[in-house]
């Protein structure tokens, strides 16, 4: 138990500091929220009432405790640029991410997991030499040039698939699966072969274990061994691996909605980092933080239910 | 194990060939388009329903922005693009048309007192807002008394203060008393005229407008639809729904255009020659004016000699090839032609390029060796980046050595615009329709001047020009103004970058204006 | 070394890095012309016509300005992996050997980093500092330094309590002496993989942070913002994309194929 107290109360202060962090770094960003709204051709006296309502004018400190309070009751404050409430935005983007994310971590683990497997029982065969060089090169490809030649192939040359824009869960099940569908395969690609890599390894080393050989003197099949022994155990490292995919494919979207033009978290951030939205970009990174955290926190408890070991070694 | 990779490979296959089965199974490319716009416009197709249209599918038109809207409350807004769109839904006492020649809008006419200080406007009788009520005097005088600060509040804008009084005489009669004469006050009354005391504009804007706000998804899209009620039936829109979608990326633009998801598009000359055999492709000077800014403040540009040097280097030719595909108007002045009357076109010949006569006036300034600057560009706007690229080219040819720093436009706006902490910039500034909004930029009372040139007969002859009703006469005060701003070399002014807009081959009617307006109302679909 | 050649992730690595160095080399003798000489009469002509690769909207020659960008991209890989580096090793040394309080508070400042998507914090990072190589540096050093802290960590940590520790701290050596003349050498192929694999991320968050319009400043032909200018171009000349975009891809595969390599054949070995 105080293994899991200790875990909870580690993961409390890493959301401070995440929050504190972000507040910090935008105070010392130039430039000024209500003179990006209005952009050139404001008039002075509509710069003077935006930023009064903006509430720029208070102290640091107590902008910083007003918007923690805040947080505790639910709330994220107001956005500068969209004069809409923080969560509410937050809650529209995670409608995209979420699905995006989704369906990424889904076609990560199914091309990863059995493509993994099947490299670690080929080893050096030359095909599957070829095969990991190619899912090493899908990884070296940067995910919007990856975005770009799909869009062109898929959307633009084939007429497949949409280019752009969102359509809901709710409007049309299929429609949304269309849009999501190219975005997830350019983010997926890449994560899918750190995946593979990881099983391949994993696999390897587990069959290298003298259970192994156990089973095998025991006249067990080599797919019951496979099966049975191998791949269970062998994928229990692997759910680390998925804890770090799920940061990195919330990376990738940042670049990735903005390729494919999806309302979601990503383009949220990179819109209020240029247009020094601070409420809703802390909202925002408070958010993406407390999921990696989270995820992380949860890969350590699944860890430590399988493998008691790691829960005593503290 | 290869049988459960195999598995996985069908089920991939298979999931890939359901997601393309829907639209492959339509060939052509417009049914495609139609099947796309039909599932967008299902919500909206409830509302309008009853009102028929003919038989048939609801007439949509997809265009793209490339900025998010500033705020939907007309007086809390003050981005061009944003203006562009809601101008559809807003409706000032005046209009302006094609040329930019004011006419009569929610006024049918207006008269001007002999002293040029009383303006009395008589309304149309037929106008209702989007929410049904009628326009009357009292919704005028709301507005304005809110936009000149006359109701006790803060004045919502300096350019207004100059109202003194306004009343209404009867229900369709208002008249405004300004305190001094003002010749550009006609051209402000084309502010939106709001209902009174309906204070949701900024999330539900209601105007008198021939489109009514549907909706606004932030970080994705703004949906008008046509006002059916609109008063003035000869302009009534041809097309039933407008959605506007908000895009960063150029390459997504032209690629949704391409995949039949956008109807129309404001791309760049390189794209447009690309989508040419396709789309529709239609080009303008839209009255922006692309300067390369010197600060008149910072060595070595506080040297008249200096400024007038560079002025001999720059080949605005070879910007407009360079950045702008060829498609620009080459400027001499902080001034458009699509001006008219106010362009001063006798300054070509001021600067043409003269390589020995820059390095002589260098030489005389005391830099004959040339000296290093630094131009500060706003990253965001691709086109000047690749100007100052050229410029660094062209400038060193005289020895000038030019570094490049791109910044974030919110650095630049508060560096640059509001601090003037630079030393030379480049950007472009959107048009207006009333010459002084161009060249009182210029003023040193002005307190966005980032260019820090300050002339004392310039901003005489500005007052000046404010202050004479008589349009000829007004017209020379600025056509002077210009010559003065070129001679002195405030600054550099390159060009008039166009507007090119793709469409797609039925989809006629784009209008272009002298300011940003995508004139939804006069586009059409050819049967 | 040899034993690395029998992987092959390791031999292909090589070659293709073989090769970028190779580029960079004679870049530095020879370019075929001035990368940022324009030339507007010849704008985006087709690779042969004008120029081996051709050449870009201002008519500058996209092989020389390629290859420049080779040495723009190297220059960014060694300072990051250099500086991060060292930063990282140092805390992750100290943070592994001594463990307690300090090994604490490093891992909770390490997982609080992690906790930002590596191109926000760079984002955030950038807009704050303004764009540059410097800054362009400083930023992807700093994402950098928590994966070599981590596995030196995770090194000094096996080694601290080993045999060969306890027998020199018998003999009275000091614990600086024992962490960086005893431990650190039997780290140091671990620490290259990790070099390798930081050096191939260096390079992609660059092409990213170009994409998104920040980074180096132009005319410096970076290739994350080659790629980033050919992107609006693609459909004018679609060739264009693909050169940058092939040889970011090239130094990245190399790389991680490099560090791949060097990690299989040290898991093999252990």
């Amino acid at each position: 138990m105080r293994y899991y107290c200790r875990k909870a109360g580690g993961l409390l202060v890493t959301l401070a500091l995440v929050s504190l962090i972000t507040f910090g770094v935008f105070q010392i960003l130039p430039g000024n929220p209500a003179y990006i709204i209005l952009g050139v051709d404001a008039d002075p006296l509509q710069l003077e009432a935006l930023t009064k309502s903006m509430g720029l004018d208070l102290p640091l400190y107590q902008r910083y405790l007003n918007w923690i309070q805040g947080v505790f009751r639910g709330d994220l404050g107001q956005s500068l640029r969209y004069q809409q409430p923080v969560s509410q935005l937050i809650v529209q983007g995670l409608r995209v991410t979420g699905g995006l994310a989704a369906m990424t971590m889904l076609l990560t683990v199914l091309i990863g997991i059995p493509v993994g497997i099947w490299l670690a029982g080929h080893g050096e065969k030359p095909y599957a030499v070829g095969f990991s060089m190619l899912s090493q090169l899908s990884l070296s490809i940067p995910a919007f040039c990856m975005g770009i030649f799909l869009i062109h192939i898929f959307s633009v040359q084939l007429k497949w698939l949409p280019s752009i824009g969102f359509v809901s869960w709710a409007e049309s099940p299929l429609g949304c699966l269309k849009s999501l569908f190219l975005p997830s395969v350019s983010i997926a690609l890449g994560s899918a072969s750190v995946l593979i890599r990881y099983v391949k390894v994993s696999v390897t080393n587990q069959q290298k274990q003298d259970y192994v050989r156990t089973a095998y003197s025991k006249g067990l099949g080599r797919r019951r061994v496979m099966y049975g022994h191998v791949i269970r155990n062998s994928l229990i490292p692997v759910i680390t691996i998925l804890g770090m995919l799920t940061a990195d494919i919330l990376g990738g979207s940042i670049i990735t909605e903005n390729v494919f033009s999806l309302p979601g978290i990503g383009r949220l951030i990179s819109v209020s980092i240029s247009s020094r939205d601070l409420p809703l970009l802390q909202g925002l990174v408070l958010y993406l933080a407390v999921i990696v955290v989270i995820c992380n926190f949860a890969v350590d408890l699944i860890y430590s239910v399988v493998d008691p070991r790691i829960r005593l070694k503290r | 194990m290869k049988k459960y990779f195999k598995t996985m490979l069908c089920v991939v296959l298979a999931s890939m060939t359901v997601l393309s089965g829907c639209s492959g199974s339509s060939t052509s490319s417009d049914n495609e388009t139609a099947n796309e716009s039909t599932s967008a416009v299902q919500n909206s197709q409830a509302e309008t329903s009853q009102v028929e249209e003919g038989g048939g599918e609801p007439k949509t038109v997809r265009i793209n922005t490339y900025s998010e809207p500033d705020s939907l409350d007309p007086w809390m807004s003050a981005a061009t693009d944003t203006e562009s769109i809601f101008l559809n839904v807003f409706e000032g006492l005046v209009g302006f048309d094609e040329e930019g020649a004011v006419t009569a809008k929610l006024a049918k006419d207006w008269v001007i007192s002999e002293d040029n200080l009383t303006y009395t406007f008589h309304l149309r009788d037929d106008v209702t807002f989007h929410n049904g009520k009628p326009l009357t005097a009292e919704d005028v005088i709301y507005t304005y008394e809110n936009l000149a600060g006359l109701n006790g509040r803060e004045a919502i804008s300096s350019k207004f203060q100059v109202i003194e009084s306004i009343e209404a005489e009867d229900d369709y009669t208002v008249s405004m008393h300004l305190s001094e004469v003002n010749a550009a006050f006609l051209e402000f009354t084309k502010v939106a005229v709001l209902p009174k005391d309906y204070s949701e504009q900024a999330t539900a804007p209601i105007g008198t407008g021939p489109f009514r706000f549907v909706e606004y998804v932030p970080g994705q899209r703004v949906v008008l639809e046509k006002n059916e009620d609109y008063y003035d039936k000869e302009h009534m829109p041809s097309i039933d729904r407008a959605e506007v979608y908000i895009m960063t990326d150029e390459s997504a633009v032209v690629t949704a255009l391409q995949s039949g998801q956008l109807d129309a598009a404001n791309v760049s000359p390189e794209n447009a020659a690309v989508l040419e055999g396709d789309f529709d492709i239609y080009t303008s000077p839209q009255n922006m004016v692309q300067i390369f800014a010197l600060n008149n403040t910072v060595e070595p540009f506080t040297d008249k000699r200096v400024r007038q040097a560079l002025s001999y280097v720059v080949d605005k030719q070879q910007i407009i090839d360079g950045a702008f595909g060829g498609y620009a108007t080459m400027l001499y002045s902080n001034f458009s032609p699509v001006m008219g009357v106010y362009y001063n076109d006798q300054l070509a010949d001021v600067y043409s390029v003269n390589i020995e006569k820059a390095k002589e006036l260098l030489t005389e300034a005391g830099y004959p060796d040339g000296f290093s600057m630094v131009i500060k560009v706003p990253a965001n706007y691709r086109q000047h980046v690749d100007t100052a690229q050229i410029l660094a080219e062209q400038l060193k040819q005289v020895n000038v050595q030019v570094e490049i720093q791109p910044i974030e436009w919110g650095t630049w706006l508060e560096d640059v615009y509001t601090n003037a902490q630079y030393q030379a910039t480049i950007v472009g500034l959107t048009g207006k329709l009333d010459p002084n909004d161009i060249l009182g930029r210029y003023t040193s009372g002005y307190k966005k001047n980032f260019f820090k040139y300050s002339n004392p007969d310039y901003d005489a002859l500005i007052d000046k020009a404010l202050q004479t009703t008589d349009e000829a006469e007004r017209a020379e005060y600025y056509k002077e103004c210009q010559r003065i701003l070129t001679e002195d070399a405030a600054a550099i002014w390159t060009c008039d970058p166009n507007l090119t807009i793709a469409c797609r081959k039925d989809l006629k009617g784009y209008t272009f204006y002298p300011i940003g307006f995508i004139d939804f109302s006069k586009m059409y679909y050819e049967e | 070394m040899k034993r690395y050649f029998s992987s092959s992730s390791f031999c292909v690595g090589f070659v293709l890095i073989a090769l970028m160095t190779g580029i960079l080399l004679v870049s530095f003798v020879w370019l075929p012309k001035d990368p940022n000489e324009m030339d507007l009469l010849h704008k985006l002509s087709a690779p042969g016509t004008y120029g081996l690769l051709g050449t870009d909207q201002f008519g500058r020659d996209i092989l020389s300005r390629a290859m420049k960008g080779v040495q723009i991209s190297f220059l960014i890989g060694v300072l990051v992996v250099a500086f991060g580096g060292c930063v990282g090793t140092l805390i992750g040394s100290f943070s592994g050997y001594y463990g307690g309080k300090v090994d604490e508070i490093v891992m909770k400042l390490i997982d609080t980093q992690m906790a930002f998507p590596g191109v926000l914090l760079a984002l955030m990072l950038i807009a704050v500092f303004g764009n540059g190589i410097a800054n362009t540096v400083l930023a992807l050093t700093i994402m950098s330094v928590p994966r070599f802290a981590r596995i030196s960590r995770s090194g000094f940590m096996k080694y601290r309590d080993s045999d060969f520790v306890r027998a020199e701290k018998i003999r009275g050596a000091g614990s600086l002496r024992i962490m960086f003349l005893h431990i650190l050498p039997n780290l140091v192929s671990e620490l290259v993989a990790t070099a390798s694999l930081a050096f191939a991320s260096a390079v992609m968050a660059e092409a990213g942070l170009s994409y998104l319009g920040m980074g180096i400043q132009p005319p410096n032909p970076s290739l994350g913002k080659m790629l980033s200018e050919a992107q609006g171009l693609i459909l004018r000349a679609s060739w264009y994309v693909l050169i940058p975009s092939g040889i970011i891809t090239m130094l990245v595969m190399g790389f991680n194929l490099l560090g791949d390599g060097i990690q299989e054949v040290n898991e093999r070995a252990s």
